[in-house]
């Protein structure tokens, strides 16, 4: 199933960097540190692992994108399995993680830049770049790909060369795991995971690429061997130089490079940096894009940002909401917080997604798929099993922050699927008893059987002001009911049609 | 624009402003500012202050909604 109106351009190639683009992040750098302190030595082992796992599920993700290679990814997925409530909440989800993204992104490189220009303000270097980038992003994001992962690899290949020639101390990986493989390595195995989540957004390209059933499945391949290479290959690097047990006063790749090349190291790592925080800052920005056109698509937002085979109006609005989103949380300048809640709702999209292949394989044995998910059923359940494992790690305020967007969205699907008509003369309803019970309470206190303890004016006041918001109320509730005319409503709910 | 019209229009309009009224109320009992100190006039109990903010933002909110309903079928698709 394809969708109709979307130019089928990109090769294997393209494939691969969009991948390596969405992949090689921010969360490296700000994972990192952690990551070595949760598992010492054996981080080469956890990063290694962690890839791997991804794979699994990375293969889940091409077999739903090359059967349903449609715009929506995640959110498409979710439909065809189950529809209604849980795929426009998938897309939500989804739509809200990519927006923690780019807000994190921003404010990692708003950190980094503070860090040479003390002066400036943080918060306010965060908001800038998401309005440039913006920019960037609506104007082409293709060349921004391209360019960073180039760099972004090329900074690395020479890290880890000077490394080398600088001497890497072998003693440092005695014993390999100091910390035990359960917690330690496991532990940072789950995670360092969030280092390649991003991998995904190759799955939002499907409907572009030309052949999705192989360059799909290939793209994914190459570059999450790509990614585990250069991580696991930095983080080998890095305990080389720098025993896990020493107490550092900054990020640990600053002082690897501080230690092997001195400032212009760190100049190097800036670069990396900031080339990392660029490429998830233009992925997240394209996944929001596409997420927020699918739901418009359907109906479930107004169908304004969706025009297929359009390029103009469309990606504007769609880019501009995200982007409006995602500056006022970095105003905030709560990087932390950003960080734990774009993880769970990231994962809770992973659980419905690995759930959405299962279901599709037994409702839908006949679906055409150019690509099968090895290792079935353990691929999707693996998945399912990692992210409420994830979840666990997830700081309580940002779960409670995305428990609130989901009460919200529940509340936005059932008005709309209770559409117009409805909404009308339940308003008009609830006007009515609003003023019914306004008016009874006024008639209890005018009759002396609810006291106030007020004065003779205030009293007078109170049953002047509260027969005036009774009536406005009563005739609101005449107004809206008179009014209703039934049309008819917009379809919504599964991608197909039994 | 016929006289109904009108009338619609002004209830729309004036119940809209009663709920915001009514949320910018509830802002004012969290903050209780100097300059007009709500808790002291209503005499509240502060911890009745939660229940009373909770009221004020529902009734105020719907009551927005409800005004704008009103105004946009009376006035725009008239």
């Amino acid at each position: 199933m394809a969708e109709e109106g979307t130019e089928r351009r990109i090769g294997l190639f393209y494939g691969i960097i969009t991948g390596l683009g969405s992949t090689l992040g921010i969360e490296f750098f700000v994972l990192l540190d952690y990551a070595v302190e949760l598992a010492g030595p054996g981080i080469v082992i956890s990063l290694v692992l962690a890839g791997l796992i991804n794979l699994l599920i990375m293969f889940n993700y091409a077999e739903l994108s090359s059967s349903i290679s449609m715009v929506g990814a995640e959110y498409t997925f979710t439909k065809a399995a189950f529809g209604g409530f849980i795929c426009f909440l998938s897309g939500g989800l989804r739509w809200l993680s990519s927006i923690f993204t780019t807000t994190l992104s921003a404010m990692g490189l708003a950190e980094l830049v503070q860090y040479f220009f003390p002066q400036l303000n943080s918060s306010l270097v965060a908001v800038v770049l998401i309005a440039v980038f913006t920019v960037i992003s609506i104007k082409g994001g293709r060349t921004v790909d391209l360019t960073t992962v180039l760099s972004f690899v090329l900074v690395f290949v020479v890290l880890g060369a000077l490394s080398v020639m600088h001497g890497l101390d072998f003693g440092n990986f005695e014993p390999l795991v100091t910390r035990g493989l359960h917690p330690g390595v496991l532990a940072a195995t789950m995670y360092s995971f969030s280092m390649y989540v991003g991998m995904r957004a190759i799955a939002t390209k499907s409907p572009e690429m030309k052949e999705p059933g192989k360059v799909l499945p290939g793209a994914v391949l190459i570059s999450t061997v790509i990614c585990i290479v250069v991580y696991s290959g930095v983080s080998f690097f890095a305990v080389g130089v720098v025993p896990p047990d020493v107490e550092l006063s900054g990020p640990l790749l600053v002082h690897v490079a501080d230690i092997v090349m001195g400032p212009a190291g760190q100049l190097l790592v800036a670069i990396a940096w900031t080339s990392a925080a660029i490429m998830s800052l233009a992925t997240s920005m394209s996944v929001q894009t596409s997420i927020l056109s699918a739901l418009s698509r359907d109906g479930y937002i107004p169908s304004v940002i969706f025009s297929p085979g359009s390029n103009s109006m469309t990606r504007y609005i769609a880019q501009l909401i995200g982007s409006l989103l995602a500056i006022l949380l970095a105003a905030t300048g709560l990087i932390v917080f950003v960080g734990y809640a774009s993880g769970f709702a990231s994962l809770l999209v992973f659980a419905f997604v690995n759930l959405s292949l299962i279901k599709l394989r037994m409702d839908r044995p006949d679906l055409d798929r150019p690509f099968k998910a090895p290792l079935y059923p353990y691929t999707p359940i693996v998945g399912i099993i990692i992210a409420l494992a994830l979840i666990v790690f997830v700081e309580s305020s940002a779960v409670t922050l995305v428990l609130e967007f989901i009460m919200i969205s529940l509340i936005i699907y059932h008005l709309k699927m209770m559409g117009y008509h409805r909404l009308r003369v339940a308003v008009g309803g609830i006007n009515l008893g609003v003023s019914a019970f306004i008016a009874l309470i006024l008639y209890l206190v005018h009759t002396g059987t609810l006291l106030l303890g007020f004065s003779a004016p205030e009293h007078t006041a109170l049953l002047v002001v509260g027969s005036v918001i009774a009536a406005t109320f009563f005739t609101a509730g005449i107004l809206n009911l008179i009014r209703s005319e039934k049309k008819e409503e917009e379809p919504v709910g599964r991608l197909w049609v039994e | 624009m016929g006289a109904k019209n009108v009338f619609a229009t002004f209830i729309g309009i004036f119940q809209s402003l009663m709920g915001i009224s009514a949320i910018i109320l509830a802002y004012l009992l969290y903050y209780n500012p100097d300059f007009i100190a709500v808790r002291t006039i209503f005499n509240l109990q502060e911890a009745h202050i939660a229940f009373y903010m909770m009221v004020l933002f529902i009734v105020g909110f719907f009551a927005t909604i409800s005004g704008v309903l009103v105004v946009y079928e009376w006035s725009s698709r008239s």
